[in-house]
């Protein structure tokens, strides 16, 4: 696939709609698929929320005033992670500046006034999607490197562990109650699984893993 | 103690890979010696503009405004309102709101649009949306 409008996509292109009128549904979801996104609607906060475990991440494009629960209970009900894979711009036609700012403090990545042109939408879609994009190969660069720090034996993760820490190979010798080249021949066979050549490159590497780090007792 | 304010829109320079880093530092520099010169207000950051709004007593704004006008960070710095006011606005500084969501920059931008074209209101209403983001919700 050649053409623009879809080589526009790196990563996600999926828009979720959640919108208690249809033919707002219609309309914004028909404007979404002429542009090249992949649109998909739902006309409730409770059918959203039902499905979303299932979807790809993607962009979510939520009505402020539904019955039941409305755009600001489904963010409520969305921890930072969801929020993350799935960033919520709110929708209304009768927003105040006041409201604009509390949903964003919630969580809400952005704040349409209806009615938005389609300049306005696909901005703000895009914002959110590279936002998506980037999360997802942090995460995925983190996996990765979470296997790679697994696959490490019980002493060079000490060791790595100590250094991170900021201990010199002495003081990690002397705190592990071995040997000051024991520690050397760790620390080397470490760096080596890990493909890096420096200390600061392991800790930058372990950093990024995420991956917490015990100090043996 | 006469108490004064400033508030202005301006144009970043920063290059948008290491602009996260720069506020860092920027917020980090102006927590420190706003409160040391008793200077209250917020800043807000939308990834192509600056919105500010300080408040103190005149001559640390004066000093503030002469270093912040000099900072090769950001360029066409626009006043939307300046001078005395009988009371503060803020209880402290604060980075009120920095990422790419497009109701913050539609709202900044409109609000320099509305100074550009005469309204007395532009400061306030940029004041009012610092303060919105500023309050503890």
């Amino acid at each position: 696939m050649e053409d623009s409008t879809t080589a526009a996509f790196i990563g996600s292109s999926y828009v979720y709609i959640v919108d208690d009128e249809e033919s707002v549904r219609e309309a914004i979801s028909f404007l979404l698929t002429s542009a090249g996104y992949q649109a998909r609607c739902f006309s409730s906060a409770a059918e959203f929320m039902a499905a979303r475990a299932l979807l790809r991440p993607g962009a979510v494009l939520l009505d402020l005033r539904m019955p039941e629960t409305d755009g600001l209970g489904v963010i409520a009900q969305s921890p930072e992670e969801v929020r993350s894979l799935y960033p919520m711009i709110m929708m209304t036609g009768e927003g105040d500046l006041a409201t604009a700012v509390d949903a964003m403090k919630m969580g809400a990545e952005d704040f349409l006034e209806k009615p938005f042109d389609a300049e306005a939408l696909i901005k703000s879609l895009n914002q959110a999607l590279s936002k998506v994009d980037a999360f997802v190969k942090r995460e995925e660069n983190r996996r990765q490197l979470r296997i790679t720090i697994d696959r490490l034996t019980p002493r060079e993760r000490d060791v790595l562990g100590l250094l991170v820490n900021g201990m010199s190979n002495k003081h990690a010798a002397l705190e592990l109650g071995i040997s000051f080249r024991t520690v050397e021949m760790h620390r080397a066979r470490m760096f080596q699984r890990l493909g890096v050549k420096t200390l600061a490159d392991a800790v930058k590497l372990a950093m990024q893993a995420g991956v917490d780090l015990w100090l043996p007792a | 103690m006469q108490l004064s304010t400033w508030i202005y829109v301006s144009t970043s320079r920063m290059e948008s890979a290491a602009a996260d880093a720069e506020l860092d530092r920027i917020v980090t520099i102006s927590r420190m010696r706003n409160a040391s010169l008793s200077v209250t207000g917020a800043l807000l950051f939308t990834g192509q503009q600056f919105a500010q709004c300080i408040e103190g007593p005149e001559p640390a704004i004066c000093e503030l405004r002469t270093s912040i006008m000099a900072d090769a960070r950001h360029h066409d710095v626009y006043t939307l309102t300046e001078g005395a006011i009988h009371c503060r606005h803020f209880v402290a500084w604060s980075l009120a709101y920095a990422g790419p969501a497009t109701f913050v920059s539609r709202q900044v931008e409109s609000s320099l649009r509305d100074a550009k074209t005469g309204s007395a209101n532009a400061g306030s209403y940029i004041r009012l949306l610092l303060q919105q983001f500023a309050e503890s919700s």
